[in-house]
């Protein structure tokens, strides 16, 4: 599953070749068999060559097959794991959509998501899926800065802060509200990037 | 000497809260005051490093985590310095913190 030239393609080069040697094979027995004697001596070596052509054909196409199933499973992996990400995001949402909520829920939604988050990238490290690093790069400054909207408290005592938290409940300003909601956006449209990355690099 | 060892998850709370005391419980701040900073300063004169592990809780605000090792330099005048040379960190669980927390020490 990495980019440039697939396995894919240089093995089906290699399984034509073959099997054209089969065909080549096969039709020099039948052109020759016209004149076939019992009594007349078989060639071994085409006889060989031509058992080694079916043998390497059979090995090849069976290769071709393991590998196609292999990456399609690279990728089901892959995306379900992105696709935890994008839930955890919700949750993040759902728990800021009042505008109010307890300081715990917060902090565990956000730290859930970013957790799923680096198992994602830690999953594609794993199966070499390198074409979105730009992405995941900027896909985990969001995620900081997330964690900072959301959790942040300033220092001192501040009249209108953006967040503020009295008996473990945290409150947001419109402002910061709005801020939010912009963050999570972009995040969103960041792991759709990934995810068609992702989907472009396996096909 | 052998290293001091501080687990937040066991010796102050698997939840922590916000910054200050007046917005709730298991501040950063309490944990400054009543749990890391003794430790610190025990390290300090014994010349020992102290392990902080992070792991095992629902996990940590920015503010938490500003205001208790952020506020060692800026509340009990340590040096950032002197917190790079002793402390060391266990976080399996979000790697990443450690160096929130080291940007935290720095910009005190």
């Amino acid at each position: 599953m990495t980019q440039g030239r697939s396995p894919l393609n240089a093995g089906t080069l290699i399984a034509w070749v073959t099997a054209g040697a089969i065909g080549f094979y096969l039709a020099r027995i039948i052109a020759d068999s016209s004149r076939f004697q019992l009594d007349d001596k078989v060639d071994p070596v085409a006889i060989a060559a031509l058992l080694l052509s079916v043998i390497l054909s059979v090995i090849f196409f069976r290769t071709l097959e393991r590998q196609k199933y292999s990456d399609q499973l690279r990728k089901d992996a892959l995306l379900e794991r992105l696709r935890q990400v994008t839930r955890s995001l919700r949750a993040v949402e759902d728990v800021c959509r009042p505008g109010k909520a307890p300081w715990i829920s917060v902090v565990s939604a956000v730290t859930t998501c970013r957790r799923d988050f680096e198992t994602f990238v830690r999953f594609a490290r794993e199966l070499s899926f390198e074409a979105a690093e730009p992405v995941k790069l900027e896909l985990r400054k969001q995620m900081m800065q997330l964690r900072n909207l959301l959790t942040n408290t300033p220092r001192g005592q501040t009249a209108h802060a953006a967040l503020s938290v009295v008996a473990n409940v945290v409150t947001y300003s419109e402002e910061r509200r709005a801020e939010i909601d912009y963050n999570i956006r972009e995040a969103d449209r960041l792991l759709g990037t990934i995810e068609i990355l992702l989907i472009r690099d396996i096909t | 000497m052998p290293d001091l060892r501080l687990s937040v998850a066991e010796e102050f709370s698997r939840t922590p809260g916000p910054r200050y005391a007046a917005e709730g419980d298991f501040s950063g701040e309490v944990f400054r005051q009543e749990v890391l900073r003794p430790k610190v300063k025990e390290a300090i004169h014994t010349k020992a490093h102290l392990l902080i592990d992070l792991d095992g809780t629902a996990g940590y605000g920015t503010s938490f985590l500003e205001e208790a090792f952020g506020g060692l330099v800026r509340m009990d005048g340590i040096s950032a310095e002197t917190l790079r040379a002793i402390l060391r960190f266990k976080s399996d669980e979000e790697e990443y913190l450690v160096e929130d927390i080291l940007s935290y020490i720095a910009e005190a």
